[in-house]
């Protein structure tokens, strides 16, 4: 308990609330920008903090990654584009919301929702980060394979309209991340003749251009209009508080959707991008009204929103207890940790228990400055979007998209791809192929691939090595779980059926 | 002007595609490299002729909203042209022109154009695409574009 209040005390201090305040804010700007994502903005931090000492260096990281993760539900919510991975499942209901004149409803509860999400996530961490490591270093090749198929049984409620093109969508995307060099057998798969598809088709690249192109095309198609569809972009005269009783209206799925964000943040490379969308997943599922969700319903944005803030604070879980990064913004931090002699692991909270226990607290105060920055800033940027003619905006966002990819990788091709990307998910937009799937495909296929070809390599010597699959217990209640996840995404379809 | 379109035929027959292009391109490759993406192909066929089957025995044809469509395929010039002269010529001197060519057209599509509205365009388009242009070179300092000029 003194280590823990000797911590607060040392992060309390007004320089720290300042670096706190100021990697917020610069985060949620970084966010904001499509392309743009926390591994790059921690990344650019990176310099900055070799001035400082451990901890000050730490709590601005930690500040950056939480407004990060919160910018990025901006542009989604205003002009349906994800402006990290992890906001995906934040355009479902996001944008439907301000495209009913409830933009500043939407952005309010965003924030509510990250709040509580970071703050829950801290929490979780200061109480249950060791046996919680213990739990995450269980899964192996075999079980990240059944954590990426339990993943893509998703597909059937991220659609709005069709099941069958939902999994067309997944297979489509599960195909785009086998192109590249193989993860295990490292041979080019699928280049076409072409070197640079070599280096595979990184999942901002799809991102950016499944999202965000054909929404600008939309636009140029519509106008205005594919903006703010029915009453204007936006109202004004919403208030904190009728945002937090929506937020808290619905505590189940608040308390589920954290839950979900912890347990997927602890497992190293489950992949942050997906906690939403299993917690937006899963509102649906557990929802009296599911077919308002994909039309605005505030329950979809609680639980992305919260889910996902859930997962900074938790993916630090297998960082700072076992030195492996659950996400890859921790990789950065976990350089910054090695650059001033900190060796992550059990005995890190016993050497150094003020900076582990300090770094910790200091992303719940990253969490509840959201409030005040976030409310701020989201009012800002809303203005600017609601005041920009749309003949400007369009110009706009692709010169940010432009840089933003090519900033990536440094790389003009990943521009072309986006581009190209873009242009042939405008044409299956128009067929009823949704990009939610495709990119929910892409995210999972490389994880599926590597447990897979990892699993049936280590069962060589059975006659069936697929039979690996289902040896252990983990994975056999992760089968269990597929199964009964797909039976009860049925079951009730049918039921309202009959009814 | 609207087509009405059956979706789910023409989204069967878009992945059939899909998978025989891979398919096509799947080169030599070993066991290990192979088993993963030859499962996907598998499973996008089996989809994709689902889709079809659906298609054709049961689809419903949706409707289609072509307005706009020059529009749309405006853009697609631009900006294929935009990172033809980003890779060839240089970004801020592709960006500034085609960032002001394309606010014009959006904005002709409301009523005509006055001579200021050029001037405007113009000056929007310096500021934004020399401001960011800025912001990623010199302060976050990635690597501009590889190219003859600025």
């Amino acid at each position: 308990m003194d280590v823990l209040i000797a911590a607060a005390l040392a992060v309390l201090q007004p320089h720290m609330l300042l670096i706190v305040l100021l990697g917020v804010t610069a985060g949620l700007f970084v966010g904001a920008l499509p392309g743009l994502t926390a591994t790059m903005a921690l990344a650019l931090m990176l310099p900055f903090t070799f001035t400082m000492d451990a901890l000050e260096g730490l709590v601005a990281l930690g500040a950056v990654y939480m407004g990060t993760i919160y910018g990025g539900a901006f542009t989604a919510i205003l002009i349906n584009t994800p402006g990290t991975p992890s906001s995906i499942a934040t355009t479902f209901d996001g944008h439907p919301m301000a495209k009913q004149g409830r933009a500043l409803e939407a952005i309010s509860i965003a924030t509510i929702a990250s709040v509580i999400g970071g703050v829950v996530g801290v929490l979780f961490l200061l109480v249950a980060a060791p046996p919680l490591a213990q739990l995450a270093l269980k899964f192996g090749p075999s079980e990240m394979f059944w954590v990426a198929i339990l993943g893509l049984t998703l597909i059937g409620s991220l659609g709005t309209g069709s099941v069958l093109k939902g999994l067309l969508g997944g297979a489509i995307g599960l195909l785009i991340g086998t192109i590249g060099i193989s993860p295990i057998g490292g041979e080019s798969r699928f280049t076409f003749g072409w070197p640079p598809l070599q280096a595979g088709i990184s999942l901002i690249v799809a991102l950016i251009g499944l999202f965000v192109i054909p929404e600008l095309l939309n636009m140029m198609r519509q106008g205005r209009a594919a903006l703010d569809a029915d009453t204007g972009l936006g109202n004004s005269g919403f208030r904190f508080g009728a945002a937090m009783t929506t937020v808290l209206s619905k505590p189940v799925n608040l308390i589920r959707s954290c839950l979900i964000g912890q347990i997927i943040a602890i497992i190293p490379g489950a992949g942050g991008s997906i906690t939403s969308l299993v917690a937006y997943n899963e509102a649906k599922r557990g929802s009296d009204d599911p077919d308002s969700f994909g039309k605005g319903n505030p329950e979809g944005l609680v639980a992305s929103e919260s889910s996902n803030n859930v997962m900074v604070a938790g993916s630090m879980v297998p960082l700072l207890t076992l030195g492996i990064p659950g996400a890859p913004p921790d990789a950065v931090i976990l350089g910054v940790m090695l650059l001033h002699g900190l060796r992550p692991g059990l005995d890190l909270f016993a050497e150094t228990g003020v900076l582990a226990n300090g770094f910790i607290i200091s992303m719940g105060l990253a969490a509840l400055m959201l409030i005040p920055v976030g409310l701020l800033g989201g009012r800002l940027i809303y203005q600017v979007i609601k005041r920009t003619p749309h003949y400007f905006l369009v110009p706009t966002i692709l010169v940010i998209t432009m840089l933003g990819t090519y900033a990536l990788r440094n790389n003009l091709v990943d521009v072309a791809l986006m581009l190209g990307l873009g242009m042939v998910g405008f044409v299956i937009r128009g067929l009823g192929l949704d990009a939610a799937p495709i990119v929910l495909g892409l995210i999972l296929g490389t994880i599926a691939e590597q447990g897979y070809v990892q699993t049936i390599l280590g069962g060589m010597a059975m006659d069936i090595p697929q039979l690996r699959l289902l040896e252990n217990t983990l994975s056999q209640i992760l089968i269990v779980l597929t199964v009964a996840v797909i039976g009860w995404t049925a079951w009730p379809k049918r039921t309202r059926k009959r009814e | 002007m609207r087509i009405r379109l059956n979706t789910e035929l023409l989204s069967g027959l878009f992945g059939l595609a899909l998978a025989a292009l891979f398919f096509l391109n799947r080169g030599q490759v070993g066991f290990l490299s192979a088993v993963f993406p030859n499962t996907v192909l598998v499973i996008l066929t089996v989809i994709s002729v689902a889709l079809v089957a659906r298609g054709l025995l049961a689809g419903e044809p949706s409707t289609l909203n072509l307005e706009g469509g020059g529009s749309v395929l405006i853009g697609i010039g631009v900006m294929v042209l935009w990172w033809v002269g980003i890779r060839y010529v240089g970004f801020v001197t592709t960006s500034v022109p085609l960032f002001a060519a394309l606010a014009l057209a959006m904005k002709r599509r409301a009523g005509p154009l006055a001579s200021k509205d050029y001037l405007i365009a113009v000056a929007v388009a310096l500021v934004v695409v020399g401001g960011f242009f800025w912001v990623f070179s010199e302060v976050l300092g990635i690597r501009p574009f590889r190219a003859p000029w600025l």
